[in-house]
């Protein structure tokens, strides 16, 4: 196999990503962008920081196979709430803790940006405003981050 | 409104003339610095010189296997910096670049704080595409933190 395609088998195989989205409008374009898109993977919505975590928490507990990338909103209707969640992935003991987490917000405060960062965000994106910019950045997601960086997997 | 600065650290010099070939021809609105080893990366960050005194990278892209301090010493020490008159550091976007893609390896550098890890192509036009994808991911779609030296 080609390297491309060894990046490309272990990224799409039995690949879910996690969105953690409070708005129902941005869910539902979500949902279909990465129809669209990625049609290959699982997409997997949940609205609160809880349920996030209960979700999460449940897969490490039952030594599940884990999303491959989180896009995770913020405001969730807080930003304390997206912090927690972040937090929670990121912290030095987690299990989670090798979870890609890509920042998916409204938000283009410097201080969101710089906090996403020291809590262990893996990148931060500005959510689009219309259906052809919503492609374009599932686009992106899939090109970079299925198609070219090195997700982490685990052995079949 | 200058340049994004990109630090390339590899110890490999055939490795990073073809990198520095390609951002010359195909992507030269970048300002790309090289450095050989870890140890002289963590020298600019931690003691920059009055010349580069408010210099910071948007991205650093780093070599795994390296001598003296190898990518993943280089990796946590900039991430978990000792000094928290260093915290900052941390938040610069840091992509692990290596010849393997070793289960465990790829989970150690994301679990000590790697942005991202990519398999180094050996083939030029490979290369290129991963250097293109890189740089407009990294520094058009995302929002990298706005650091400034404190």
């Amino acid at each position: 196999m080609t390297d491309i395609n060894k990046v490309k088998y272990h990224n799409f195989r039995k690949s879910k990503i996690l969105i953690i989205e409070d708005s129902q409008d941005h869910s539902e374009i979500i949902k279909l962008a990465i129809k669209e898109c990625i049609p290959e993977v699982q997409t997997i919505i949940v609205s609160t920081a809880l349920q996030a975590m209960m979700f999460l928490d449940e897969i490490v507990s039952s030594n599940g196979v884990l999303p491959k990338l989180v896009l995770l909103d913020l405001y969730l209707p807080r930003k304390e709430d997206g912090w927690l969640v972040l937090h929670k992935i990121k912290r030095q003991s987690s299990q989670l803790r090798v979870l890609p987490v890509i920042i998916l917000s409204a938000s283009n405060d410097p201080e969101d940006i710089r906090n996403a960062y020291d809590l262990g965000g893996s990148a931060y994106t500005i959510k689009p405003v219309d259906y052809s910019s919503w492609l374009e950045y599932f686009k992106s997601i899939r090109k970079h981050w299925m198609e070219t960086v090195i997700l982490p997997f685990k052995s079949e | 409104m200058d340049s994004p600065k990109i630090y390339i650290v590899d110890d490999s010099e055939d490795y990073s003339f073809l990198i520095k070939q390609i951002f010359h021809k195909f992507l030269p609105e970048y300002d790309v610095s090289f450095f050989a080893g870890g140890e002289m990366l963590l020298r600019r960050l931690f003691l920059p010189l009055n010349q580069n005194a408010n210099e910071l990278p948007s991205l650093v892209l780093l070599d795994l296997n390296m001598p003296v301090i190898s990518g993943y010493q280089t990796l946590k020490l900039l991430k978990t910096p000792a000094d928290p008159n260093f915290g900052y550091l941390k938040q610069i976007p840091v992509i692990i670049m290596s010849n393997e893609e070793n289960i465990e390896q790829v989970a150690d550098c994301y679990r000590a704080g790697a942005n991202a890890f990519l398999k180094k192509p050996i083939e030029f036009n490979d290369l290129k595409e991963l250097l293109k994808s890189v740089c407009y991911f990294w520094l058009q779609v995302n929002k990298g933190p706005d650091l400034k030296r404190q």
